[in-house]
């Protein structure tokens, strides 16, 4: 087992600013509850737009057994960005959301979360405006 | 209210549900996949099979009270299955659910299960309205009794007119304890008669609870909530706590158009 590497914000989403302490205790929490060896979290960069961390665990894909992210609301608000996320996701590669306690393991299952989206950016959920051109 | 696009009995739900915060109606399908779930999950827990009729009727002979919270997490882990548990609830309310919500749906991802055994004091819900807790006031909560539920045996509420006659008067009650707001109310206070078979819509912003149940038996009862997919979350999120069950397609062709270019 390579393990699964925490991901968490500097800055606010879905409107709300989670402390990181309080995150990584969520990521910990679901890790050991859901038999995942936990790798520590890497931490985004807080300007808005900025997806550097992501990108760069991304292109190590190959190195972990996937990312738990503590939430569906840091999720890339480009649809490009997030169905190039999509795309890496399979057998050797899984992406855990653990404030949702949701697994995903192939692109397609992936579709759940353009569902959330949808319903977050009709809804008016803060900070889920999908971008014009996305 | 026009009522000219609604027909019976759609009609006759919208205004029992306008003028009182809640529905009773019959359930559109059996319980017989939830019984067998329960039952399967509690033979499990107890080590030997059981019917659903002794399990619901002699709760306390099998489960000890000091077991109870520990039986009741068993079994909600058990109910925890969107396919069939969830299916199984939406299509005991189908219509109903529409006539009062619409079609396209967020659904809570797992239900709750209430047991409560006659004078036990532990397993109460004191008074309270759950959009003070941070639901959304655009859910409804289906509530299905597995046992047929009367007096302090069921659950009680204010019905619209008496909650918002507590809305309107809150500073009255705001710094009560729980027990003497409820003594407060209590005159308004209706502990609904449902039976098996029945189900209950109600808006969760009426104010509600449940005493101690002085009846003879045990009341088992399950919740979930519904809303409609497209009205405001509170902080039980989309995703977090509910999950879409019914997007339509025009939904997605009108989120997906993009202005010609």
């Amino acid at each position: 087992m390579k393990g699964h590497r925490g991901y968490v914000f500097s800055r606010a989403m879905g409107g709300s600013f989670i402390p990181q302490r309080v995150q990584n205790l969520v990521l910990r929490e679901y890790a050991k509850a859901s038999g995942l060896d936990y790798l520590l979290a890497a931490v985004e960069y807080e300007m808005p737009g900025c997806w550097m961390v992501l990108n760069g665990l991304l292109e190590e894909r190959n190195q972990i057994d996937g990312l738990i992210f503590y939430s569906s609301h840091q999720l890339p608000e480009k649809r490009p960005d997030r169905d190039f996320l999509y795309s890496t996701i399979g057998a050797n590669f899984n992406l855990h959301l653990a404030l949702e306690q949701l697994v995903f393991d192939t692109p397609e299952s992936c579709l759940l979360l353009e569902d959330l989206i949808m319903g977050r950016t009709l809804a008016g959920v803060p900070d889920f405006g999908e971008e014009e051109d996305g | 209210m026009s009522f000219e696009f609604f027909d019976p009995p759609e009609r006759d739900w919208i205004q029992t549900f306008q003028n009182q915060g809640y529905l009773i109606f019959d359930l559109e399908q059996d319980l017989d996949c939830i019984d067998q779930t329960l039952c399967e999950a509690s033979a499990r827990y107890l080590g030997q099979s059981i019917s659903p009729e002794e399990l619901y009727q002699n709760t306390p002979q099998w489960v000890p009270i000091d077991q109870l919270n520990g039986f009741r997490v068993a079994l909600i882990q058990a109910l925890r299955q969107p396919k069939t548990i969830g299916r199984a609830l939406y299509g005991c309310a189908k219509h109903p659910i529409h006539a009062l919500i619409g079609n396209e749906l967020a659904m809570q991802r797992g239900p709750n299960l209430s047991i409560q055994y006659p004078n036990d004091p532990s397993s109460l819900l004191a008074i309270h309205s759950d959009v003070w807790s941070g639901n959304s006031p655009y859910e409804l909560v289906l509530w299905v009794p597995l046992v047929d539920c009367y007096a302090t045996k069921s659950m009680y509420l204010l019905p619209l007119p008496d909650s918002q006659s507590v809305y309107q008067n809150f500073s009255h009650y705001q710094n009560l304890s729980a027990e003497a707001f409820y003594a407060a109310v209590a005159d308004s206070a209706q502990f609904l008669t449902i039976k098996r078979g029945q189900g209950l819509l109600f808006w969760h912003g009426l104010v509600h609870g449940n005493r101690i149940n002085q009846e003879a038996k045990t009341r088992w009862s399950m919740n979930i909530r519904f809303k409609s997919f497209l009205s405001p979350y509170g902080s039980k999120e989309l995703g977090e706590t509910f999950l879409p069950i019914t997007i339509r397609p025009a939904t997605r062709l009108g989120y997906a158009y993009r202005r010609p270019t």
